[in-house]
């Protein structure tokens, strides 16, 4: 039997590719909140990871949630989601006992995969000073699976090297053993998925999107990608996947909100808000 | 009972000149904003501020109070973007900077707690967070050899914290995530706690839970309704994203950051007219 051609989106692509690297032995996952990871990660309890909790903002502490259906307003997920409350004192105590897996968004990356959120420019006189280390050095020491994702992959956050590191790649700490945990797995953005070859620590095309070319990927890093002799087309999500993601877990589409801007975005938090999807799943 | 209730001019009055100040919460949660604007109003200077940051150390930098800031991020969650006059003071190298991350920062406090000299860690190898720190140094562990992290203790001459509620005698309740505001109390020389409502010890007994704060760190306690206000204090209220957004488009200019502080802070005597200057009367 012919296999029936599934039409999917660039999110709905990202979120099960996302969703696939979780695995029945996870037992916790956090990303962003109401980005395309939170959504993939949500999936990923029911598809990829049974013992899954994500972390999330709950009842003025963090909630360990399972079966999340959006949309619901940031912070003040439903009830029936939260499995348990936990402080930000326990979250320290999860991430450097391993069991953290983690979604970042770099500011910048370099082909060694560190990463920076701190500063743009010289750190001691900043041309940009952005929101600062946070827990990426933490994370990329003491964690499990490290993830970053990218929105908008261009050649000013995929640079030759990072201003200031705040999340260690594989440098020579890394190559020598100094650092065990929390190395920089996969990066996710908007044109393919990427991930570290072994032998060099350099960052690798793992696969493009649909419809994404080896050139537009060229022209938007910053610094030179070792590409395998056949690049490999990121695996379209499946019918399973899709149904769950539009019928049932997020109709209203909350995976979309980190690939819209300005109007758009404003329209799309409206439809969130509003449409008749978030009557469907929560009456009137 | 010891009574330790006081206003928020007694609290300033107990600060000096080039004091480090660790300031509780995190981001917007529960930061003492009615004791940080009479800092601002004071002629206190040269402080050092530690802080998981947000407005705090913003409105402090923008009223010329910093000499030194210790975090691991400032963020303003509910507004867009990074606060203005962080910006400026760091693009112009205005102010000294000792950045490191989330979980050195909390190992820096127990440290303090402990009265320890520093806390072994292994966040912040391979990264650059050790390079603009020559002062924190690496070491070889007993017993195992492995390289680590020794984070320096992060002392305070004083505390600033809100909370839910507290008693004259110094407890504290904290209803929303008590994120660190216990370990800061130990480590800190002086203590002031604002709080939501001063009740009776009997009670703040009815939740013994909640206590987060014991009164044996306790030097005062000041009554501050809203005293968090733009951010937010579980489950009092939510941050005020109008005010925030009013902050950062001030904040994002010197000329208009100074009409901020005339307008909420130096004409504000006490907390009754700032809420009536701010909506929230």
């Amino acid at each position: 039997m012919a296999k029936k051609k599934l039409s999917y989106t660039l999110e709905e692509q990202l979120v099960s590719a996302l969703a696939r690297e979780f695995t029945p032995e996870d037992e916790i996952g956090v990303t962003a909140i109401f980005t395309f990871s939170f959504v993939a990660a949500t999936l990923a309890q029911e598809l990829y990871a049974p013992k899954l909790a994500v972390c999330m903002m709950a009842k003025g502490r963090w909630g360990l949630l399972n079966k999340v259906r959006y949309p619901f307003e940031v912070g003040k997920p439903p009830g029936q989601f939260i499995e348990a409350l936990m402080t930000m004192d326990d979250i320290f105590d999860f991430l450097v006992r391993g069991k953290w897996n983690i979604f970042m968004q770099p500011a910048q990356i370099d082909k060694y995969g560190n990463m920076n959120i701190s500063t743009i420019g010289d750190w001691h006189k900043p041309k940009a000073a952005l929101v600062g280390a946070r827990g990426v050095p933490d994370n990329t020491t003491n964690g499990g699976r490290v993830y970053y994702n990218v929105a908008n992959h261009t050649n000013r956050v995929f640079v030759e090297k990072v201003d200031f590191v705040c999340g260690a790649g594989y440098g020579p700490e890394r190559k020598q053993g100094v650092i065990k945990w929390g190395a920089p797995k996969k990066v996710f953005t908007n044109l393919g998925v990427f991930d570290f070859e072994k032998k060099t620590g350099r960052m690798r095309v793992a696969s493009v999107h649909t419809g994404v070319t080896q050139q537009q990927v060229v022209e938007n890093t910053g610094f030179e990608l070792i590409w395998p002799k056949r690049v490999p087309e990121t695996p379209p999500p499946s019918e399973e996947e899709l149904h769950l993601l539009r019928e049932i877990m997020d109709p209203a589409g909350v995976r979309r909100l980190d690939f819209v801007k300005g109007d758009d975005f404003n329209r799309v938090m409206k439809e969130i808000q509003t449409g008749t999807t978030y009557e469907m799943v929560y009456g009137k | 009972m010891v009574d330790k209730r006081m206003t928020p001019q007694e609290v300033v009055a107990q600060i000096r000149n080039g004091d480090t100040i660790v300031i509780g919460g995190w981001g917007i949660d529960r930061k003492p904003m009615v004791l940080l604007r009479e800092i601002a109003k004071s002629k206190l200077k040269d402080l050092t501020i530690m802080s998981f940051a947000g407005i705090d150390i913003d409105l402090l930098i923008g009223a010329g109070k910093v000499k030194k800031f210790i975090f691991p991020f400032i963020s303003l969650e509910g507004a867009p973007g990074v606060p203005g006059n962080y910006r400026r003071a760091r693009a112009n190298a205005a102010i000294e900077v000792m950045e490191i991350s989330e979980y050195m920062f909390v190992c820096g406090l127990r440290a303090a707690a402990e009265r320890l000299p520093f806390y072994p860690v292994r966040s912040g190898l391979g990264t650059d967070v050790l390079k603009v720190n020559p002062g924190i140094v690496t070491f070889k562990a007993p017993y195992t050899g492995e390289k680590l992290v020794a984070v320096p203790a992060l002392k305070a001459d004083v505390a600033l914290l809100h909370v839910s509620a507290a008693d004259p005698s110094g407890y504290a309740q904290i209803l929303g995530d008590p994120l660190f505001d216990a370990v800061m109390a130990r480590g800190a020389e002086k203590v002031f706690i604002c709080a939501e409502k001063i009740v009776p010890q009997s009670e703040l007994r009815r939740d013994y839970d909640r206590i987060a704060i014991y009164k044996m760190y306790t030097t005062g306690v000041v009554e501050a309704p809203y005293g968090a206000h733009p951010g937010f204090c579980y489950p009092h209220y939510e941050w005020d994203a109008r005010h925030l957004t009013e902050y950062s488009q001030a904040a994002a200019d010197a000329e208009a950051f100074k009409n901020y502080l005339a307008k909420y802070v130096f004409n504000a005597p006490d907390q009754a007219a700032y809420l009536k200057l701010v909506g929230k009367a």
